[in-house]
């Protein structure tokens, strides 16, 4: 199948009760094929450009091209059903009224074409043996296949998925979230997932899309998102922070953790972001006289890996150590920047 | 009003006329006794049937509900032919008690309405958080006190928010007071229509009436919008544990046999004692069959009518939907008699065309009815997830396809509930029968009315157990329904 790209551009979209837009200047563009992720904090607007995407509601300003066709723009709104859109709700909203086969058919002609493109799908998310069954009848991720074959079966050019995770308990999601993502792929479907977690939309995406306010933060890839974030608020949504102010000059820059190296070049006094993995505690009394010496305040043992706060010229961090780190609170420690810091642009 | 309006001025002073306060007085008074004994009798078989180990508690919960089953007039037709002139202990020579007037009327009434607070103060006590008693013991409180504390609150909220609907029945009650000759406004109403002294004196009272029954109405709003406190925390599964009643157990059980045995056990009797004596009542086929095809016909159009409105009414965020679906309530919330009352005006002076046929009985029974199946079709609308039928659009099907396929196979039940609840409700309805059916129609309730009020008791013996039969599958029904709707919320 040819998947199309999809091009949003200068979206706004208010909702009937509210002055200010929900949804503003969002543009951003998916390359056919493209596994992309819109991660943002609840009420970011993140569902509502998804549901926009969907034809559920209506943009009040820019532009939907999907494969060359505009979908919304001036004067244009194609209604959801003339869409050709796969859409997985956050409810998953199935048809309690029908089989699973039944469900899975709801879009696709009764035709011999049209058994077989479901039979197929049954058989991709491996649900064959449970066709006749009510969607009552099913596990939390059994529903959440028939909903992801429910939506494929037509054979969108462009899958939304809406948060199709969440239901689930956490030690069933991230296997429910990669077969997803290989059934996904085998399809070819350009396809978009809506998260507030940021885990989920960093496991899934090729692409993520960090959304605050109404509006797209920051995009691009989610390595280079984790460790080059351009915003405090982007740094803090992909993962632990630790924020600082510094003075630069070039490729590095003096901090109260003493001198780091930067992501990027710069001059002036910057803040700057520093994940926890990239400060390291040494044995106080074997570091050199240039590192900080730091008190332990808290420590959080998770098997791996051990979380402690520390304190140190007013400053307290976050740092990350192996699980059988020593250290103890009330403990001095020397404290070591192993990586380099982000660059974040001054923030209102 | 608009009748009202027509009144000679005069007759305006007659607001002000003795007999107005009178009837003032008799209605008010009425609707404070049922209300009251109702209370009494309600509040305990309620603890018990909840709280208690009384033996068989749910037995006893059923039988308490029958009564619902029984309408007012029918009540009132087994009190005559037990007690009143002609009536079995009449026949048999024995003593009797005096049932016309206040106390037959308080006795009827009260049969008629206690269930209404029973199981209203059974569903406050029944919500109630186990882990509330065990707080207020943890807090030192002696089990005895640390369930009153706890209870009491929630079922005296129970007890006023029923009671004001069992005073609005009352207000609206016609059937019962009627056959009693206890003089209220409706009775008074339907006797100046008849007697057609003087409808705009009809009127005129029709206003009295309506004022303290919308004032009810808005009360019991009020009570019902503070409504049972929010749970704070997780709701409880478990079930307390219940109170053990030891030497109590006896009189417990003596006291609801007795309620059960004069609430259900002797309209059974009665009415079969003189269904068997049979009598001259003529073949029960063709009233049947007429009501069966008056409540049929009104309950397809109301439940027709209702899918709009209650599609309107559970997804529109708009004040004009809103208002909508008001009106079509309001005609719910005025006493039955006024109704009726209007629409004769209605009839005489726009529909004259219409007034006396059936099609204008079957347009009062819309009115009145018309809400119950906008309930039930709102209800159904508001449960339906609106992802469903987005559901469906993303998958390509058109909103008439959305429509058949995915709305009307999710709504079915509920509509039927509607239709089967206006059906019921056709079935034993009397004012409007009386006052607007064709002359010479022969209804179920049109021949009770009449026998009972000729004092020909086995006449009505046996169209009065169909209806009580009838309607006992309706009280089932509603019953099963707000189960369904108290789970699903």
């Amino acid at each position: 199948m040819n998947a199309p790209e999809l091009i949003v551009d200068g979206l706004e979209v208010r909702l009937p009760g509210a002055s200010a837009p929900v949804v503003e200047g969002v543009a951003f563009t998916l390359a056919p094929g493209e596994r992309a992720a819109l991660l943002g904090p609840s009420g970011c607007g993140k569902t509502t450009t998804l549901r926009t995407l969907a034809g559920f509601e209506r943009a009040a300003g820019g532009r939907i091209t999907l494969g060359g066709r505009v979908l919304a723009g001036p004067g244009i709104h194609v209604p959801a059903h003339r869409r050709g859109i796969g859409y997985v709700f956050q409810d998953l909203a199935l048809f309690p009224h029908l089989t699973v086969a039944d469900n899975v058919g709801f879009g696709v002609p009764r035709t011999a074409a049209g058994r077989r493109a479901v039979d197929e799908l049954l058989a991709l998310v491996e649900l064959d043996g449970l066709r006749g069954r009510l969607p009552g009848q099913l596990s939390g991720g059994q529903q959440q296949r028939v909903a992801l074959a429910r939506a494929l079966a037509p054979g969108p050019g462009l899958l939304l998925l809406d948060e199709p995770f969440s239901s689930l308990d956490a030690t069933l999601r991230d296997a429910v979230l990669a077969h997803t993502r290989d059934v996904i792929a085998r399809t070819g479907a350009t396809t978009l997932l809506v998260t507030h977690d940021r885990g989920e939309a960093m496991a899934f995406a090729r692409q993520l899309l960090v959304m605050r306010a109404g509006r797209i933060e920051q995009a691009g890839d989610p390595g280079e998102l984790y460790r080059a974030p351009r915003t405090r608020f982007v740094a803090t949504a992909l993962g632990a922070a630790n924020l600082l102010a510094g003075e630069a000059a070039g490729r590095s820059a003096r901090t109260a953790l003493g001198v780091v190296d930067l992501e990027r070049e710069a001059d002036g006094a910057v803040e700057l972001c520093l994940r926890p993995e990239a400060l390291a505690l040494a044995p106080a009394d074997g570091a050199d006289a240039g590192t900080a010496r730091v008190r332990v305040v808290t420590r959080a043992f998770r098997g791996a890996s051990t979380l402690y706060a520390v304190e140190g010229d007013g400053l307290t961090v976050e740092v990350l150590a192996p699980g059988d780190a020593p250290w103890r609170p009330g403990d001095t420690a020397a404290l070591i920047v192993r990586g380099a810091a982000a660059v974040l642009a001054a923030t209102p | 009003m608009w009748r009202a309006r027509d009144a000679d001025p005069a007759a305006w002073d007659l607001l002000l006329h003795p007999r107005t306060l009178d009837l003032f007085t008799r209605t008010a008074t009425l609707a404070v006794a049922v209300t009251a004994v109702g209370a009494v009798v309600a509040v305990p078989l309620a603890w018990l049937t909840v709280a208690s180990d009384l033996p068989g508690r749910r037995l006893w919960t059923v039988a308490l509900c029958l009564p619902l089953a029984v309408p007012s007039y029918i009540s009132g037709y087994v009190l005559l032919a037990a007690f009143g002139d002609g009536g079995l202990l009449d026949r048999w020579g024995w003593p009797r008690p005096d049932v016309y007037g206040f106390s037959g009327a308080v006795l009827a009434l009260t049969a008629s309405t206690f269930p209404l607070m029973f199981l209203s103060c059974r569903a406050a006590l029944a919500s109630q958080d186990p882990s509330l008693v065990e707080a207020a013991r943890a807090l030192g409180r002696p089990p005895g006190l640390a369930l009153a504390a706890v209870s009491w609150p929630p079922l005296a909220r129970a007890r006023g928010s029923s009671g004001l609907v069992v005073a609005f029945y009352v207000l609206s009650d016609f059937g019962a007071v009627s056959l009693l000759q206890y003089d209220t406004f409706s009775r008074a109403i339907y006797m100046q229509l008849e007697g057609a002294f003087d409808r705009s004196l009809a009127a005129l009272w029709s206003l009295a009436l309506v004022a303290p029954a919308l004032a009810l109405l808005v009360l019991s709003a009020v009570a019902a919008r503070r409504g049972p406190q929010a749970r704070a925390g997780r709701a409880a599964t478990r079930r307390p544990r219940p109170v053990a009643l030891g030497p109590w157990t006896a009189p417990a059980l003596g006291g609801c046999a007795l309620i059960v045995a004069a609430a259900v056990g002797l309209p059974v009797a009665v009415i079969g004692w003189w269904a068997a004596q049979g009598g001259r009542g003529g073949a029960l086929l063709d009233p049947a069959l007429t009501s069966l095809t008056i409540a049929a016909v009104t309950a397809v159009v109301t439940v027709v009518g209702s899918l709009p409105l209650g599609y309107l009414a559970a997804r529109s965020p708009s004040p004009a939907a809103r208002l909508l679906e008001r009106v079509s309530y309001a005609a719910y919330a005025l006493p039955p008699i006024v109704v009726a009352l209007s629409l004769v005006s209605f009839g005489i002076h726009v529909a004259s065309f219409a007034y006396g046929t059936l099609a204008m009985l079957v347009f009062a029974h819309v009115v009145r009815f018309g809400p119950l199946a906008l309930g039930t079709s709102k209800g159904g609308f508001a449960a339906l997830s609106p992802r469903l039928g987005e559901a469906a659009a993303s998958l390509g099907r058109a909103p008439l396809a959305v429509a058949t396929r995915v709305a009307l196979p999710l709504l079915r039940a509920d509509l039927a509930a509607g239709a089967a609840l206006v059906f019921l409700s056709v079935m034993k309805e009397l004012p409007a029968t009386l006052l607007l059916g064709p002359i010479g129609l022969d209804t179920l309730p049109r021949r009770i009315w009449t026998a009972a009020g000729d004092g020909n008791f086995a006449a009505a013996a046996s169209p009065a157990l169909v209806l009580i039969a009838l309607s006992s599958l309706g009280v089932a029904l509603t019953l099963r329904h707000e189960r369904a709707a108290e789970q699903a919320a």
